[in-house]
């Protein structure tokens, strides 16, 4: 009996974890590989704190730099994309034309602020500050408005939404709506001059005391909170939304980030059945070591849990194969070698 | 069913002997990047988290040594290294199970401290491996070994690590990163553990040490009276300043000064680690070549110069003070190999200074003595960043990247130690009893 047992302990758990991997992995293959391929949006994060969610259905944000000389750079982005930028040199204002794409450098350096954390926008004054230069940059101050559903809990039952805007969510416990949406306004300001910083943060028009200094939205450092993706795609002229199954604590997930576009693999039959993929063509623009943590994020975040299976149960199986060859073949150094 | 003991043994028994490295491993290297974030989830002091991370160091004298010391010494009837290896390894399971769960700091503690003491618990698992391989097929097992360290880098760095915060929402439950990882790691573990205790068994040596009074007096005082090997313990002394990095600090110094993310900071650490495959051949075909006493020289005082100019390029030359990712790379590659022709050069050339017959005791002393120092140091850097961010950094900001002013500083303070052991070297008062053949009690020739 014991060694009956012994024989079968390995093959049996290596095919319990090759089977687990399968079906963990199953719906996720078959959409990947089965399935059709679209572009759809992040619409909406849900922001978790232990049951209770705030629904962030819009993000504005607003950029102003500040050089030496006195000219002034503006720039506003809504969901992700630039929406106004503006040049203020001796009192006139010229405004940039974002259709022609001119001055490509000057719209990454706004998007780069508007999107990378306090940090990021420190580091950012730091670079653009050289003492050698006549026109350093000397201050910049960063306005992110998110606009919030607040308290959704319960079981998420429905999305309602209109083409790629979430209007309300459904749960067990009600229905919020985005009527019942405020803004919470976080505004940092980096002077570098006196090498000084201050951050104030509004919920609903009313400043909040500290900790305020934390961003509420992209950059939140607290293990508690966590970010869940809703993202919106069009089949045949009809758009559905779906809760995506993967997240990310603290920040949002670096391969999926808020309102951008992203590529989603759906039943044809049901596209309400949908996931987030991969977006390999995307990466194919990175250099070679973005190229390399992208994909790896990307993957992974999609398919752990069966590559851990699959991987450990196929070194079992490798172990089980090796185990019974000393049975069956000892070989020529085995101590206990039959005559 | 795989025995110790043996003059030879099938290559298929050092696969599968060799293999467990990789749960252990795995169990171990938890303890460092992965610990740091799951402490980090509830303290904020860095010198809190390099404390409770560097008590993996106090255990490996305080349990591991002791451990190893008293597995000589018994036997029971299931063998003298499998009781405290399954023992340690299951209690390490239900540790592993319960860290990512726990939400409460004050059962988070106890349960990461006990868990490092019983990592160092089932030390004895490493000469279980060797008493079953023997001699002559322990240089290709130890190639295997190697290959498992590599194996076990590109799975914890480039995939696990930057899925700690990761969370897949399954129907009815929700799983994280972390939790994963430390699952993963018990999953590995339970099943090593079954291996250990039903397909390895452990005979009984002819010649045991079953029957010796264990006594730790004697130990000690075998280890530290000979006032020859204080020379060699002084060497050891200083290695440990010269090889002491950040620590946890380096891992919060990525991520939350720097801003990579997990990922990034795991794909560099991996990439680095692999890059040095094949940096360890060279190294060890230039430290056969050279003088090693030169050799050891040279190096130390480059990886001094090595930590002084990343600091000066970072603090003074970059505006930002945040270095790219290859930047991190190209100087991270020529400190390791720096580090690494030192380490593989000090080895053998302290060997060159041990009379033969004491190698087991040196290397014990040295065991104790690198360790203690290491604890202190690594909670001396930690100490250090605190003190220096609160003197010179806004409320509320940390500076981690002041802790290489520290290591700046001790790695000094180990090139001079190094530099009085090459002197007393020259002048002969340090013999090279490794090289004369001889034992302590022969006496040395005049030199």
């Amino acid at each position: 009996m014991k060694r009956v047992a012994k024989a079968a302990f390995f093959p049996l758990v290596a095919a319990l974890l090759i089977a687990a991997g399968y079906v963990w992995g199953r719906h996720s293959f078959r959409l990947f590989f089965g399935g059709e391929r679209a572009y759809g949006t992040i619409t909406a994060l849900l922001k978790y704190y232990d049951a209770r969610a705030d629904l962030i259905v819009a993000i504005d944000q607003e950029v102003v730099c500040t050089r030496a000389s006195g000219v002034r750079v503006h720039g506003q982005m809504h969901n992700g994309q630039l929406t106004a930028v503006m040049v203020i040199s001796n009192g006139q204002a010229t405004a940039v034309r974002l259709a022609d794409k001119p001055a490509p450098a000057l719209l990454a350096a706004v998007k780069e602020l508007c999107d990378t954390d306090a940090s990021g926008v420190k580091r950012f004054l730091m670079r653009q500050s050289v003492p050698s230069s006549t026109d350093r940059m000397q201050t910049i101050v960063r306005t992110e408005t998110a606009w919030v559903i607040p308290g959704v809990h319960g079981r998420l039952r429905a999305i309602s939404a209109s083409n790629d805007m979430v209007l309300a969510v459904a749960t067990d416990a009600g229905t919020f709506t985005r009527a019942a949406a405020y803004p919470i306004v976080t505004t940092m300001t980096f002077m570098m001059r006196t090498n000084d910083n201050s951050y104030v943060r509004s919920v609903n028009g009313a400043v909040v005391p500290p900790p305020a200094f934390k961003d509420y939205f992209l950059f939140e450092r607290d293990y508690r909170y966590s970010f869940r993706p809703i993202f919106s795609f069009a089949v045949s002229g009809a758009w559905y939304t779906v809760l995506a199954d993967i997240g990310r604590r603290m920040t949002p997930p670096v391969a999926y980030p808020p309102f951008a576009p992203v590529c989603l693999a759906y039943d044809p039959c049901n596209p309400q059945d949908a996931m987030l993929t991969p977006d390999f063509a995307a990466f194919k623009k990175m250099t070679f070591l973005q190229r390399f943590n992208a994909t790896v994020e990307a993957v992974f975040i999609r398919w752990l849990y069966p590559f851990l299976f699959f991987s450990i149960g196929s070194v079992l199986a490798l172990v089980a194969v090796l185990i019974a060859s000393l049975v069956l073949l000892p070989g020529p150094r085995h101590p206990h070698r039959p005559a | 069913m795989i025995e110790t003991q043996h003059k030879q043994v099938p290559w298929r028994w050092v696969v599968l002997i060799t293999l467990p490295s990789f749960a252990t491993t795995l169990a171990e290297g938890l303890s460092s990047s992965f610990l740091t974030f799951t402490l980090r989830k509830f303290f904020d002091s860095p010198a809190t988290i390099a404390f409770i991370s560097s008590l993996n160091v106090f255990f490996n004298v305080a349990v591991g040594v002791v451990v190893m010391y008293v597995s000589d010494h018994v036997w029971f009837r299931s063998g003298r290294r499998k009781p405290f290896v399954i023992t340690a390894w299951i209690l390490m399971i239900a540790c592993s199970i319960f860290v990512p769960l726990v939400r409460n700091v004050y059962v988070l503690v106890p349960l990461v401290v006990v868990w490092l003491a019983l990592a160092d618990m089932s030390m004895p698992f490493a000469i279980l491996q060797q008493e079953v391989i023997p001699p002559q097929q322990r240089g290709r097992a130890s190639g295997m070994a190697q290959f498992i360290g590599y194996a076990y880098l590109l799975f914890v760095y480039t995939i696990m690590l930057g899925r700690f915060d990761d969370q897949e929402f399954q129907p009815w439950f929700v799983i994280t990163g972390d939790r994963a990882a430390f699952w993963t790691s018990a999953l590995i573990l339970a099943i090593t553990t079954v291996f250990v205790a039903f397909y390895v068994r452990e005979r009984k040596p002819v010649q045991a040490l079953t029957s010796q009074k264990i006594s730790f007096a004697n130990f000690f005082k075998s280890v530290f009276s000979d006032k020859t090997l204080w020379p060699i313990y002084l060497l050891s002394f200083s290695r440990t300043f010269l090889a002491i990095g950040l620590g946890t600090m380096g891992t919060l110094l990525f991520t939350e000064q720097w801003g990579y993310t997990k990922q990034e900071m795991g794909t560099n650490i991996a990439i680095g680690g692999l890059i040095n495959i094949p940096l360890t051949l060279v190294v060890g075909y230039f430290a056969d070549k050279f003088d090693r006493i030169k050799l050891y020289t040279y190096s130390i005082c480059g990886n001094l110069l090595m930590n002084i100019l990343y600091y000066c390029f970072v603090q003074f030359f970059l505006p930002d003070h945040r270095p790219l990712l290859w930047q991190i790379i190209l100087f991270g590659e020529i400190g390791a190999l720096i580090g690494l022709l030192s380490s593989t050069v000090a080895g053998p050339m302290a060997y060159d200074y041990i009379p033969r017959d004491k190698m087991g005791t040196v290397a014990a002393g040295s065991g104790i003595i690198g360790s203690l120092t290491r604890l202190l140091m690594l909670n001396g850097v930690s100490l250090w960043v605190t003190f220096y961010s609160k003197r010179f950094c806004p409320p509320g900001q940390m500076d981690y990247f002041s802790g290489y002013l520290m290591m700046i500083a001790m790695g000094m303070v180990g090139v001079g130690i190094s530099l009085l052991f090459v002197v007393m070297v020259r002048r002969g008062v340090i013999k090279p009893y490794g090289r004369m053949n001889i034992g302590t009690t022969e006496q040395a020739p005049a030199t």
